[in-house]
C-alpha cells in the first residue's frame, strides 16, 4: 500500500515585498519610512543642501508605529528610501483570555486568535473596561512588516 | 520525504486497536491525538491556528447546532438538525451560565453570516471560551452537505499551552482509515509549524526525534459517542 501524501503549503502570503522603495526627497511628513528596520511614521522632515559640491540630504525624525520609540536618519535625497505597506483592519471583539491574547471576529466569519493585547496603558484599560462591562467593541489592528497591533479602539453601541 | 514514520504509525494504531479488544466498552471508543510542541514558547511566538477536513469522519455522532437566519432554520427543520434563531439567542440574554449550557451541549455550531456577525453581542465570549465558535455557513452551499464537512473538519489552535489534542478516529474504523487521518491531520500540523519546523530539522538524525514523540501519545479517550 503506497503512502498518500498530502503536502500543505505554507500560509504565508504570496511572498509580496513588505515595503516597496521611494525617494527620500519626496517622502513628507505623515508618511511611512523604515529606519533601522523597524516601520515608522515620519513626524519632522528637514532638508539641507551641503557645500559647494556636496548633495542635497534629508534629515528624518520619526516614530515607531509599534513601540512609539523615536528613531532618526539622514538619507541623501536622491537615494532611494525603504516604504512599509501599512494596512488597517477593524475586527470585533470577541474575548480577551487571561493571558493577555485577544479573540477577534474576521470579516469571513473566522476568528483570529494571534494578537496580544496593546502595551499602551490607556488603550488597554479602555479595551478591559469595555469588555467588563459588555459593550460590543471594535478594534483596529494595524499591521506592517509582518507585525500586528491593536492600535485603536471604538464602542458601537447596539444597532 | 515523509516526515512520519509509517511503520512506526501503523504499529501504533494496531496497538491501539488490539488493546480496545482487550478491555471492551459498551460505546464506541474515539482515538484521539495528542501532539506536544518542541522549541515553541507560546508568549513569544507567533500562534496559530488552522482547520483541515479529514478524509473519514472520526465523530459520526457528533452533535451540531444551527444557529441560523429563518432560511436556514427551515432548511435545519428539513434535515432534522438542532436550530436556533436569532429571537432564541436574544433570550439568552448574554446570560454565562446559559451560553455555557449550550455550548457544552453541543459539539459544534453553524452560523448563517447575517448571525455570527452578532453572536459577540448576543452571546459574548462563551462560545469562544470553549472553543466552539461557529462555522460560517452561506446560502451557496447546501445544509447538509456543510454539516457532514463540520463533522470532518479538526482544528488545530495553539494558544496557551504546547499540547494539542484532535479526534481524528474510533475504534470502528479501519486501520487503514484512521492511519490516513492522522497522516494528514500531522502533516497539515507541520505545514503550520513551517517556519519553527525548519529551525528544528538541525539533522536528520534530530529529525527522527521529534516525530516519535508525537506518536507516542497516542491513547484512548473514552468519549461517548
Amino acid at each position: 500500500m503506497s503512502d498518500e501524501e498530502h503536502h500543505f503549503e505554507s500560509k504565508a502570503d504570496a511572498g509580496a515585498s513588505k515595503t516597496f522603495p521611494q525617494q527620500a526627497g519626496t517622502i513628507r511628513k505623515n508618511g511611512y519610512i523604515v529606519i533601522k528596520n523597524r516601520p515608522c511614521k515620519v513626524v519632522e522632515v528637514s532638508t539641507s543642501k551641503t557645500g559647494k559640491h556636496g548633495h542635497a540630504k534629508c534629515h528624518f525624525v520619526a516614530i515607531d508605529i509599534f513601540t512609539g520609540k523615536k528613531l532618526e536618519d539622514i538619507v541623501p535625497s536622491s537615494h532611494n528610501c525603504d516604504v512599509p505597506h501599512v494596512n488597517r483592519i477593524d475586527y470585533q471583539l470577541i474575548d480577551i483570555s487571561e493571558d493577555g491574547f485577544v479573540s477577534l471576529l474576521t470579516e469571513t466569519g473566522g476568528t483570529k486568535d494571534d494578537l496580544r493585547l496593546p502595551t499602551d496603558e490607556n488603550l488597554l484599560s479602555q479595551i478591559k473596561d469595555g469588555f467588563a462591562e459588555g459593550k460590543d467593541l471594535v478594534v483596529s489592528v494595524m499591521s506592517s512588516m509582518g507585525e500586528e497591533q491593536i492600535c485603536a479602539l471604538k464602542d458601537i453601541g447596539p444597532k | 520525504m515523509s516526515k512520519l514514520q509509517s511503520d512506526a504509525l501503523r504499529e501504533a494504531i494496531s496497538g491501539i486497536m488490539a488493546d480496545s479488544k482487550e478491555k471492551n466498552r459498551k460505546f464506541v471508543e474515539t482515538i484521539e491525538l495528542q501532539i506536544g510542541l518542541k522549541n515553541y514558547d507560546p508568549q513569544k511566538d507567533k500562534r496559530f491556528s488552522g482547520s483541515v477536513k479529514l478524509p473519514h469522519i472520526p465523530r459520526p455522532k457528533m452533535k451540531i447546532c444551527m444557529l441560523g437566519d429563518a432560511q436556514h432554520v427551515e432548511e435545519a427543520e428539513k434535515i432534522g438538525l438542532d436550530w436556533m434563531d436569532v429571537e432564541a439567542l436574544k433570550k439568552l440574554n448574554k446570560n454565562k451560565k446559559l451560553v455555557k449550557k449550550l455550548a457544552k451541549k453541543y459539539h459544534a455550531f453553524l452560523a448563517s453570516e447575517a448571525v455570527i456577525k452578532q453572536i459577540p453581542r448576543l452571546l459574548g465570549p462563551g462560545l469562544n471560551k470553549a472553543g466552539k465558535f461557529p462555522t460560517l455557513v452561506t446560502h451557496q452551499e447546501t445544509l447538509e452537505s456543510k454539516v457532514n464537512e463540520s463533522k470532518a473538519m479538526v482544528k488545530f489552535q495553539l494558544k496557551k499551552v504546547l499540547c494539542m489534542g484532535v479526534a481524528v478516529g474510533n475504534v470502528s474504523m479501519e486501520e487503514k482509515q484512521i492511519f490516513q487521518n492522522v497522516q494528514l491531520s500531522v502533516n497539515f500540523l507541520v505545514s503550520l509549524l513551517k517556519k519553527n519546523w525548519q529551525n528544528v530539522l538541525v539533522s536528520e538524525e534530530y529529525n527522527g526525534e521529534i516525530l516519535p514523540c508525537l506518536l507516542r501519545n497516542f491513547f484512548f479517550n473514552p468519549v461517548n459517542l
